[in-house]
């Protein structure tokens, strides 16, 4: 950081205490997403390899479930609507690519194939030698081993429950493509199908039993995990595969706070814009175990930690072990809310889940929410604090992904969980367009979901004069574009601040593009020759000029939060330029 | 910046005492590593890996980029209070449970004396902590050697004094059992109020020392109908407490007219019992109606004057609502009637008040021939784990008890009533614990234990 940067910091922090104290809360002239913004990979520098953490589940979990909640609940800032927005942003609201996250299907549409191939290189396992178990587990939520493969290559494989085949494989296989294309990192995984004959057991494996004790593994004890699932009519079995990633595993990342042995780790991981978003992703694919104990650090080439998501298994229709319940996704495993709700009504307080009928959609499906789902209640099994602190902007990010996606691309994804029926893969790509189209309602109904302004000296509106400094411009609406208005439905209000220009105008008008590229006018209504100051020696704060747009609805005139575009003055060409975006 | 200073240091360093690192290298040449030299050597070199990551942290720390965090503001300052308020709070309820959990959990290399339990455990022979052994709370210690199954010793003392020692055999099924057991037990403390429906809540305390001799079986006939069958040899003496200086009920009460109080009392027993229970099971609840009967005859012997019986019941019902609210009701009754002699010793008469009647009152508060216990509560769910394994529910009860001589001379103004709220820890086929508070006139009693009379 140089001195001259310092000392301004220093300048701004002490004009904000004083402002503080004060009580007038004063703001400073530059807006946030204006000043610097993150830079793309700068999280992949080299550092020294981090120790491997395996933190412990249960104070964890009494952290998030009671503190957590109670201070979310009770959270001031909450109450006062002054939550922070995520840090990591582009002036564009955007972020930029990272060891968290990269620009996949929303920025470049991504081919059906390249959907269904998603993260992997190769075909999984290989079968044509011998699947050495390494090492095999009976407790937990899923049994199952880690095999290496005649190429030497490990994977971790896991399997149905009885009575439920290809229900978690496929929700495991198809999540993950989903969540690949959309900019996480995640690993290989693979629907993996092998005969029973191809396993041996490695030399010195050793599995750990119900009393955490390691014993030696023999083929027998390996061989009762697959009596805990079904096989397939020609007695081969299925089972989800997720290839060891690339480099050293060093324990699971938190939803808050940052990794102190990684200089990389900046952000505040509750407050990064790629989890903060993951909320309306997650709630999409129904990803109700989305927390730490389902995330990966690796150390990777050339030396720096990436963010890996892991296990699926928990999404879509499957519960891991069972079809996921009504109560997964609408109130926490421990509701603590929910819970005093209870003893204080002896009962009768119910969440909505409780008097809900459902029943097996498929049994290779699960059970999913379709059109009854609302993203916007839509809980994990435990809380997340980067979740908790998820604005309606970082929400509309994640639901920017989430409609990124076409109908085909979803079905590429769900053909790459290789269910056994057309009908109910055809469900489930169904049911998860139905989902999508509901995400992306909820959230771009939460903000103006204007997006790629452009500007335009031509106003194309003889109602607004040119002469005066009006001007023209050009925007997609994505409501339009996802179909859920018409550009006949809504109208555009609009406020444009230039105070060195000592331009206050405001006013409202209908778009006048076609589909979703809308056109609006901006300039001064009423004929004003007399104010036309002198633009080609503006200091650069003076340069910086201000247009808010708000998406109405007619004919009731809800007005939708606004979109903030920054635009600069430039002297030489005589116009504006945009340089951010609020949303 | 500090990294790569840091890094800079070590190496200047290293060259610099290297010659006297050498001398000390030649001292001590016969115990050093062999390859200590070559480390050395090797610590002198430049590691390019240090100055990548050293370029590296000078790359970050020119970044100029958004704040890692929010800076503070007015919020913040109307937060703090709360969170210093907070603080305690969590780190009891969370923190502290959360750390023990945490300890309890960690898989660690087993210490000298868990590996000491597990070769005694091995062997045949578990030492473990209860709660209680005798009617009041204590930490206890106990020991079972059971290296002979099905034969067993069991031995215990608690830190109020009490002690059991048993010995015995224990043949069962899912359709019959046969045991047989010789038992000496010491009660240390047992505390006393005096007899009748308006005792005093003055009380004593006394010790009863007791050898019980005794066989058993039983046979389950039904799915729903049990029976049990028994016979037994007891010797009784009551004495001052032991290892308490509150007061004894020698000193407190009028003993000459307790009969037992003052002599040792020997029977042979005779008892019997049947279960009628026709309660089902569906997820976490029980519904249904669950009775218990049991008769048992006390037969003086040796100089003991004294003949005497007792008949309890026990009926519970399970009304649900639905699977997550439930009423449970239960009466219970014992009827002690002496049958010759001098009558019914005192430790024998029915009592009321404690953790399974009455709770808002004190163990055994109150005493005589005949006792009636009724209780309704309300259960509902509060919590229930996703995978369904565990659920918590709460509970809010309201009893009337009282003793009597006989319960036809049971009169309106004898009624204890007794109210309260409690929460149950249930698996689906077994009841983990349950905590109360519960309230009366004679103010507040606080209870955690395993199982639950409803």
């Amino acid at each position: 950081m140089n001195r001259a940067n310092a000392v301004s910091r220093k300048l701004i922090a002490a004009a904000t205490c004083a402002a503080l104290a004060a009580g007038c809360g004063g703001a400073s002239t530059l807006p946030p997403s204006l000043g610097p913004g993150p830079i793309p990979y700068a999280d992949t520098l080299p550092i020294r390899e981090p120790e491997a953490r395996d933190p412990l589940e249960v104070p964890r979990i009494l952290d998030d479930a009671v503190a957590g909640e109670v201070s979310h609940g009770l959270s001031v800032r909450r109450a006062v609507g002054e939550q922070h927005e995520a840090l990591n942003l582009t002036p564009f609201d955007d972020v930029v690519p990272s060891a968290w996250f990269a620009l996949r299907n929303p920025v470049r549409r991504m081919t059906t194939v390249e959907i269904r191939v998603g993260p992997t290189t190769g075909f999984g396992p290989d079968t044509t030698g011998v699947l050495e178990i390494i090492s095999a587990k009976v407790q937990g939520v899923s049994p199952g081993f880690n095999i290496q493969d005649a190429k030497g290559d490990r994977y971790v494989v896991k399997f149905d429950p009885k009575g439920f085949l290809h229900m978690s494989s496929a929700a495991g296989v198809i999540s993950n493509r989903l969540l690949h294309a959309a900019g996480y990192n995640v690993p290989e995984d693979f629907v993996f199908v092998f005969s029973r004959s191809k396993l041996a057991v490695a030399e010195g494996a050793t599995i750990r039993g119900e009393d955490f004790k390691d014993r030696p593994l023999t083929l027998d004890v390996a061989l009762d995990v697959l009596a805990l699932t079904d096989s397939l009519p020609d007695g081969r079995y299925l089972a989800v595969t997720s290839k060891f990633v690339p480099g050293p595993p060093k324990g699971p990342f938190f939803f808050e706070g940052v990794r102190e042995d990684d200089p990389n780790d900046y952000y505040h991981h509750e407050y990064r814009r790629e989890l903060r978003g993951l909320y309306a992703v997650s709630s999409w694919i129904n990803h109700v175990d989305m927390r730490w104990m389902n995330t990966m650090d690796a150390y990777v080439p050339p030396g720096y930690l990436r963010h890996y998501l892991i296990d699926f298994a928990a999404s879509l229709g499957s519960g891991t072990t069972r079809p996921h319940e009504p109560r997964e996704g609408l109130e926490y495993n421990v509701g603590l809310w929910a819970g005093l709700g209870r003893v204080f009504t002896l009962g009768f307080y119910q969440v909505g889940w409780e008097n809900m009928t459902w029943e097996v959609i498929d049994p290779t499906i699960g059970w999913l929410e379709g059109e009854s789902f609302d993203p916007g209640s839509w809980k994990p099994n435990w809380p997340n604090r980067a979740f908790q602190l998820a604005t309606d902007r970082d929400g509309y990010w994640g639901a920017k992904l989430v409609g990124s996606f076409s109908d085909e691309q979803i079905r590429a994804a769900v053909d790459a969980g290789r269910l056994s029926t057309r009908p109910a893969a055809d469900t489930l790509a169904t049911i998860l367009m139905v989902r999508r189209d509901l995400v992306v309602k909820h959230w771009y109904g939460k903000v103006s979901p204007l997006e790629n302004f452009e500007m335009e000296q031509s106003t194309a509106d003889p109602a607004v004069h040119e002469a005066e400094g009006g001007f023209g411009v050009r925007f997609d609406d994505l409501g339009v574009r996802e179909g859920l208005w018409t550009s006949e439905e809504v109208q555009y209000r609009w406020e444009f601040e230039h105070a060195a220009l000592d331009r206050d105008w405001h006013g409202a008008g209908t778009a006048t593009g076609t589909g979703d590229g809308q056109r609006v006018a901006i300039g001064p209504g009423d004929r004003d020759p007399g104010k036309r100051p002198d633009g080609s020696r503006l200091s650069p704060e003076g340069s910086l000029a201000k247009l808010v747009l708000r998406v109405v609805r007619r004919p009731d005139g809800d007005a939708h939060p606004p979109v903030t575009v920054w635009l600069e003055w430039v002297a030489t060409a005589g116009s504006y330029r945009v340089i951010g975006l609020e949303h | 910046m500090q990294r790569m200073s840091r890094g800079r240091d070590r190496s200047r360093r290293t060259v610099s005492i290297a010659p006297w690192a050498i001398g000390a290298a030649l001292v001590c040449v016969a115990a050093c590593p062999p390859d200590l030299s070559a480390q050395d050597a090797g610590a002198t070199q430049k590691d390019p890996a240090s100055d990548q990551f050293a370029a590296a942290d000078s790359i970050r720390n020119g970044f100029d980029r958004p704040p890692a965090r929010p800076a503070t503001d007015w919020v913040d300052v109307v937060e703090f209070p709360l969170k210093v308020i907070a603080f305690p709070f969590n780190l009891l309820l969370v923190k502290l449970p959360g750390w023990v959990a945490g300890q309890v959990m960690t898989e660690r290399e087993p210490s000298g004396i868990v590996r000491a339990y597990r070769s005694m455990e091995n062997w045949g022979f578990r030492p473990m902590l209860r709660t209680s052994i005798g009617p009041r709370s204590s930490l206890a210690l106990e020991g079972q050697l059971f290296r002979f199954e099905p034969w067993y010793v069991h031995s215990a003392i608690s830190m109020r004094g009490s002690q059991r020692h048993r010995a015995g055999v224990l043949l069962a099924d899912p359709r019959y059992s046969l045991s047989a057991e010789a038992r000496w037990q010491r009660d240390a403390q047992v505390t006393f109020y005096g007899i009748g429906p308006d005792s005093d809540t003055n009380r004593g305390l006394y010790s009863r020392d007791y050898w019980d001799v005794r066989a058993r079986g039983g046979a389950r006939l039904t799915r729903s109908i049990g029976v049990d069958a028994g016979v037994g040899f007891e010797d009784n003496s009551i004495d001052d407490p032991v290892w308490t200086d509150d007061p004894s009920i020698y000193d407190e009460l009028d003993t000459s007219r307790l009969y037992g109080a003052n002599e040792s009392t020997r029977y042979v027993r005779l008892d019997g019992g049947a279960t009628l229970d026709l309660t089902k099971r569906r997820g976490f609840q029980d519904t249904g109606a669950w009775f218990r009967v049991e008769g048992a005859m006390y037969r003086g012997i040796s100089d003991t004057d004294s003949d005497f019986h007792a008949i309890s019941g026990i009926a519970q019902g399970y009304l649900p609502i639905n699977h997550r609210q439930q009423f449970a009701l239960r009466a219970a009754t014992r009827i002690a009637r002496a049958d010759g002699g001098a009558g019914i010793p005192f430790f024998h008469l029915s009592t009321l008040g404690g953790t399974r009647s009455a709770l808002g009152y004190s163990t055994s508060r109150f005493t005589d021939n005949d006792m009636l216990s009724l209780v309704a509560e309300w259960r509902y769910e509060v919590w229930r784990d996703i995978h369904d394994i565990a659920r918590t529910e709460f509970f809010l009860y309201f009893g009337e008890g009282t003793v009597n001589r006989r319960l036809l001379d049971i009169s309106g103004g004898d009624w204890q009533a007794s109210y309260g709220v409690g929460a149950r820890m249930a698996m689906k086929q077994r009841l983990l614990g349950v905590a109360f508070l519960g309230f009366s006139d004679e103010g507040v009693q606080i209870g955690i234990r395993g199982t639950w009379p409803l």
